[in-house]
């Protein structure tokens, strides 16, 4: 099930299937590990605030915005 | 006396080593117990990027170690990445170390690969085997050596463990001089990396033609300003094309995913993983970051930090005033007359007095406690507990650290904006950062409110001041065109922070404060002598009555304080006490007076100091325009609220 990465609950995992963005925006995520295929795993959320996501071991903090256009297949 | 052929052998041994890595990785802490305490830090070259560099003596060489900045990738995405690849590039170093962090192998070989890419000498430091270690992995340094094919030593910097080897496998590297062969990526890219070097036939010799055809295929910001024949410019475009439409991705997203299939699988292939119970670091998380609770933890650490940061503060510039008082009569005593002693003792020392007594133990006190929050992790989480709020502000998360470190001083605050993105985020954030009350503002909220009202009164001056700041951010937010990016920021684990890069990081901030804001304190003072001699006060006072009495509702000898407040806030404070020849302000001032007098004094325009940190970094229009705005809104403000406590309390 294809579902925005902003829409996971902690703890849930999902591999990336596409990040719709503006060049430098997918560009930037490509830089630090958001790349199609690659496993995510949300660890906290704040309400209607960022989500810390995990990518490779290292956890990033992901504004809304942005998880909003990281499009997850849930595992 | 040596001669000049002696002079450039010496000159010639001198090896240059650069510190390149991830941000956290451990770089400082490499640094510092390399160079131990023989080092400088200053700014790259017309940037405010710190810079540090330190020299060493090992066995008969001398070693010249840059630190580089903390940087992910090496595009041209900030100016830390153009700032480490621009003198990667220039050729200075005879050996990069690159530390990478082995608690985070994968995202550390993939900066490791784009440093290979330029093709230098390089050794790896495999630093924090430690700490992967308590997270279950365990790492194999030679596999990484052997599928990198360079040198790899594994270290423990904290501890001081595996540098001597470090040391000694770099200038071993960096005698050989040998150019190291990047390892290759999948064969399809390299066929099209390939087919550029071909066409390129030599140009920009400076640089790696590989490196060169990757950073065309990526569209590099820098790159593409150099001029390149048409054929490879067309060779490029269609290179490109047929990725893209292969893998139906962007093409640097197909050359990152490269990078990243290469170091996850000599990642896979050099560490194992064992399962240990979850590290402290995480279980803290839970509490930190908690949706409830990680706020509460926030309040509280800060507001214990703070109010004991200021008490520390008051008793320790007590003590350094009662020392400094000693050289007043010996100043006075100078055998000039009497003019120039008051001149070199209120113009000249006057002013570095209070910028020590300010700057020592408030300031100082502070930035240590910043930098300590900043290197165990904790400041990320405040950015990530607060993105929600700075939205509606304008600001992301990261919005937070500026606005923080206004309240040490707001001429670092100001320049600390550089870690947001957008123009529009820095605006927004120095304007903010010039509202906060630092350290001498605090003086005066403290020293007048809080001795002679008590303080839940100075507490609600903090609280209207943050009410002020999230009103200003707001309108702001609303009708400044653009839009806030989201945060993207790395939540690093919590650790215990080492001290020396701790105390350094404080020491870079209140250096930005000492050649800033201390030469214009000092110059202030001694303005304001020249017209206390002069007598010009009198007429600064009537010229200003309308607004400080009828509508500020304050003695009229306030007036000429709030003009020398602009030099130096605190200046407003020490100079109604020599005005009025008292320090017991109940005399001169009633409660409502203070209250409005300490409220005014903090909003109603940045010190000189800060204007000229606004001019740096904004440029002139925009700090003309935040300086008028702001004392249009305090006196708007304050003036309301004092009719409002007339019509009230009288």
């Amino acid at each position: 099930m294809i579902k925005t990465l902003s829409s996971l609950g902690i703890g849930e995992k999902g591999t990336i299937v596409r990040i719709e963005g503006g060049r430098g925006l997918v560009k930037r995520l490509a830089d630090l590990g958001f790349i199609p295929e690659q496993e995510v795993e949300v660890v906290r959320v704040a309400p209607r605030g960022p989500l810390a996501v995990k990518v490779r071991g290292t956890v990033y903090a992901l504004g809304r915005g942005i998880a909003e256009k990281i499009y997850v297949n849930i595992i | 006396m040596l001669t000049l052929s002696e002079k450039s052998s010496v000159i010639n041994r001198e090896i240059t080593i650069a510190l390149a890595g991830n941000p956290n990785a451990g770089k400082s802490v490499v640094f510092n117990q390399i160079t131990g305490g023989n080092q400088i830090i200053g700014n790259w070259p017309g940037k405010t990027v710190e810079r540090t560099e330190g020299w060493i003596n090992y066995r008969g060489k001398r070693l010249r170690i840059v630190d580089l900045p903390g940087i992910y990738s090496l595009s041209t995405y900030t100016e830390e990445e153009l700032i480490a690849r621009e003198f990667i590039l220039s050729g200075t170093p005879d050996v990069i170390i690159n530390i990478i962090d082995a608690s985070l192998l994968e995202r550390s070989l993939f900066f490791t690969l784009q440093l290979l890419e330029l093709e230098k000498p390089m050794v790896i430091a495999v630093n924090q085997l430690d700490i992967a270690e308590a997270k279950g992995l365990k790492t194999d340094v030679n596999t990484i050596s052997k599928l990198l094919n360079i040198p790899a030593v594994g270290i423990i910097a904290t501890k001081g463990k595996g540098l001597n080897n470090l040391l000694t496998t770099s200038i071993e590297q960096a005698e050989k001089k040998e150019e190291l062969k990047p390892p290759a990526y999948g064969s399809e890219i390299e066929k099209s990396i390939q087919s550029i070097v071909d066409s390129l036939k030599g140009l920009y010799p400076e640089y790696p033609s590989r490196w060169l055809a990757i950073k065309l295929i990526e569209d590099d910001k820098e790159i593409k300003k150099l001029p390149f024949p048409e054929e490879v410019l067309e060779r490029v475009k269609t290179l490109k094309d047929e990725l893209e439409k292969t893998h139906g991705e962007p093409v640097e997203v197909i050359i990152s995913s490269e990078r990243y299939a290469l170091a996850s699988r000599i990642a896979r292939s050099s560490q194992y993983y064992v399962k240990t119970r979850m590290p402290l670091s995480q279980r803290l998380d839970t509490v930190f970051l908690h949706p409830f609770f990680g706020y509460i933890t926030m309040g509280i650490i800060l507001f214990i930090a703070f109010g004991g940061l200021f008490e520390i503060g008051g008793y320790l510039s007590g003590l350094l005033e009662g020392l400094f008082s000693y050289l007043e009569p010996v100043i006075m005593s100078l055998p000039f007359s009497k003019v120039i002693n008051e001149l070199l003792w209120n113009g000249v020392l006057g002013g570095l007095i209070s910028g020590i007594t300010i700057a020592l133990p408030y300031i100082l006190p502070f930035y240590i406690f910043l930098a300590f929050l900043e290197n165990s992790g904790y400041l990320a989480r405040i950015a990530f507990l607060t993105d929600t709020l700075m939205h509606k502000l304008g600001l992301h998360g990261k919005g937070t650290i500026p606005i923080i470190m206004g309240y040490g001083c707001n001429v670092p605050a100001i320049l600390g904006t550089r870690i947001l993105e957008s123009r529009r985020e820095r605006l927004i954030a120095s304007f903010l950062a010039t509202l906060i009350p630092c350290s001498a503002r605090t003086v005066i909220i403290l020293g007048l409110v809080g001795v002679f009202m008590g303080p839940w009164w100075a507490l609600i001056i903090y609280i209207i001041d943050l009410i002020v700041i999230y009103a200003v951010g707001y309108i702001m937010n609303r009708y400044s065109p653009g839009e806030t990016p989201s945060l993207i920021m790395e939540v690093p684990d919590i650790r215990v922070p080492v001290l020396k890069p701790t105390l350094r990081q404080a020491w870079f901030r209140i250096k930005e404060f000492l050649t800033i804001a201390l030469p214009y304190m000092i110059a202030g003072s001694f303005v304001l002598e020249i017209i206390k001699i002069a007598n010009w006060f009198g007429p600064i006072n009537r010229v200003l009555s309308p607004v400080i009495v009828k509508w500020l509702g304050l003695p009229s000898i306030t007036g000429i304080t709030l003009i020398f407040g602009i030099l130096r806030k605190e200046l407003t404070l020490i100079l109604l006490a020599t005005f009025s020849n008292t320090t017991n302000f109940s005399l001169i001032l009633n409660p409502r007076q203070m209250f409005i007098f300490s409220l005014f004094t903090t909003l109603y325009i940045p010190c000189l100091a800060t204007i000229i940190a606004l001019k740096r970094e904004l440029g002139n229009k925009d700090a003309i325009l935040l300086t008028l705005g702001e004392v249009l809104l305090a006196v708007g403000l304050v003036g309301i609220l004092n009719q409002i406590l007339i019509h009230f309390i009288g």
